[in-house]
């Protein structure tokens, strides 16, 4: 097992979020996490990438404790998190915003952009650019092909699809099932075609608890799965 | 000027940018008079310090006086009680500011914001009492320190070519050495860091390891300066220490274009024309200095530099 989150609560504040969450994933895995808003799933992803520190419960991460560990320490251990604002370096260039994570990941800048190349393939024709003139499913690629730097074994993406066009929602989805087997990932998503062709497994959080947790078939019954949203 | 050439005039004035640097401050030295514009280089190389801090890292300071301060008296005691070398003291003053910056960094790069510019002040401040008062004895108080050195080799610090060529030597060489890191894989972090501080940490990097850095580079650049002016003046007092004088750079940099070196240096440049000159004319200068100051934040946000970049080229530049 690569992930394992047993009995995770989170607060912020004296309002409790999350009541004994426990999730596992494991190596090369891809796992939703659906819900409604303010279920939760955020909260779950941004604790587990050490934004907040659990109140109750542990976080292993490849048999190790990250649970409230600093963000630099959890994203060292190999496990990088990419936020649902698709926010990039808007006042670097898309060749910056690679090169800052090549750097942190100890890759060569031009073995790097041949890496995100694969995640963004038009990436090259933009590495001049501000990175804040990409559209939003270019910036979604772009962030996802820079938290693949360095090989991390898990990834978490906080609702990869929202606000995306059609056209940008499948050079998402192409680029999350080029990644297939090679990385584990945990992804929040709303959108529940996505859901069912990509994963192997769904978590269903309801008012910051594992409301149900679907394998097989389950995965790719719709109408389960909006039972929960 | 046609479209494709203007970024070719930036591009050919960035490969010789030293060289023009060098020339025009050459030009400057023969209308004005040396002494006064090695006045000016030594401001710019203080600008160039507070750039890297404000306009590179995103850390707004109100306190880095301080370190200009802490490169003059130490290049004045180096002086005093380790002999006349002048290059001894410019060592001993830009290890001094890189110093103070290592111990008070762990505590001031933690913040950000009102509370980085408000404790970088109030650390300014009792350095300034330290010098004023406490110290006395040996800052010379109110007094201050009269600055002698002996010539090294073809170093005479009393004469004034020989004062402006070594300013602007080593204005050139912090240019050059801001450049290089602001182009490393390093500058791309403190401008990721002044984007989103949380998104680098999220990459895996130890924030607190490179702000540290960037605040003791800064420091000791700004210490340099310090010590260059104590060599340019002769003498050292309080005033290098001043917490009121913190908004001569803010101004300089704002001026100039933050997060450009070359902004910093055009900055350097336009406000201590203004403070030498607009004092002739106008009794209260500071007020119109105040008037230009809301133009160019209305008019020109990215400063002079930066309105000139935005006429010669497709993209700001941010060396």
């Amino acid at each position: 097992m690569l992930l394992s989150v047993k009995g995770l609560d989170v607060a912020y504040g004296r309002a409790k979020v999350l009541h004994g969450v426990s999730v596992r994933v494991d190596r090369g895995e891809r796992v939703f996490v659906v819900g409604r808003n303010g279920a939760g799933k955020t909260t779950l992803l941004k604790t587990i990438a050490g934004f907040f520190a659990p109140a109750a419960g542990t976080i292993e991460f490849d048999g190790r404790n990250i649970g409230g560990k600093p963000a630099e320490e959890v994203a060292r251990a190999g496990l990088r998190y990419v936020f649902q604002d698709k926010r990039v370096f808007t006042r670097l260039t898309v060749r910056e915003n690679i090169e800052i994570a090549a750097h942190a990941a100890r890759l060569p800048l031009a073995s790097a952009i041949e890496r995100v190349v694969g995640v963004f393939p038009s990436v090259p024709r933009f590495l001049d650019n501000p990175a804040g003139g990409l559209s939003g499913g270019q910036r979604q690629l772009l962030l996802i092909g820079r938290a693949l730097l360095g090989e991390p074994q898990l990834l978490l993406i906080d609702e990869p699809t929202e606000g995306l066009s059609g056209g940008a929602v499948e050079e998402v989805f192409v680029a999350l099932d080029r990644s297939k087997g090679k990385v584990a990932m945990v992804i929040v998503e709303q959108n529940l075609s996505l859901v069912g062709k990509l994963a192997e497994r769904v978590y269903a959080v309801k008012e910051g608890r594992i409301a149900a947790e679907l394998n097989g078939a389950a995965v790719r019954d719709e109408s389960t799965l909006e039972s929960y949203l | 000027m046609s479209a494709l050439t203007r970024p070719k005039v930036l591009a050919t004035l960035r490969s010789f940018d030293l060289a023009v640097i060098a020339v025009l401050f050459g030009l400057l030295a023969w209308v004005l008079s040396i002494q006064r514009v090695t006045d000016f280089v030594i401001f710019a190389i203080f600008v160039v310090s507070f750039d890297l801090l404000y306009g590179q890292m995103g850390r707004l300071s109100f306190g880095h006086m301080l370190f200009l301060g802490t490169g003059a008296y130490a290049s004045a005691l180096t002086a005093v009680h380790l002999g006349g070398n002048p290059v001894l003291a410019l060592v001993m003053a830009t290890a001094a500011g890189g110093l103070v910056a290592l111990l008070l960094g762990p505590m001031t790069v933690r913040t950000t914001g009102a509370c980085f510019a408000l404790i970088n002040l109030a650390f300014n401040q009792v350095w300034h009492f330290l010098a004023l008062i406490a110290f006395a004895t040996w800052t010379g108080g109110e007094d201050g320190l009269a600055v002698w050195m002996q010539p090294v080799g073809p170093l005479d610090f009393g004469d004034k070519r020989v004062m402006f060529a070594f300013a602007l030597v080593s204005l050139l060489a912090v240019i050059w050495l801001t450049r290089r890191l602001t182009d490393s894989p390093f500058g791309i972090l403190l401008r990721g860091i002044k984007q989103n501080e949380m998104r680098v940490r999220f990459l895996g990097y130890d924030v607190f390891r490179a702000k540290l850095l960037a605040f003791v580079v800064s420091g000791a650049l700004a210490a340099f300066a310090g010590g260059l002016s104590a060599l340019n003046y002769g003498y050292v007092t309080p005033s290098f220490v001043d917490p009121g004088r913190n908004v001569e750079v803010i101004f300089a940099c704002l001026i100039g274009g933050a997060g450009s070196v070359y902004g910093a240096v055009t900055g350097g440049v336009v406000y201590m024309l203004i403070s030498n000159f607009l004092p002739s004319y106008v009794q209260r200068w500071e007020m119109l200095l105040g008037f230009a100051l809301l133009v160019l934040v209305f008019r020109f946000r990215s400063g002079l530099w930066g309105f000139v970049v935005s006429r010669l080229g497709p993209r700001a530049e941010e060396t």
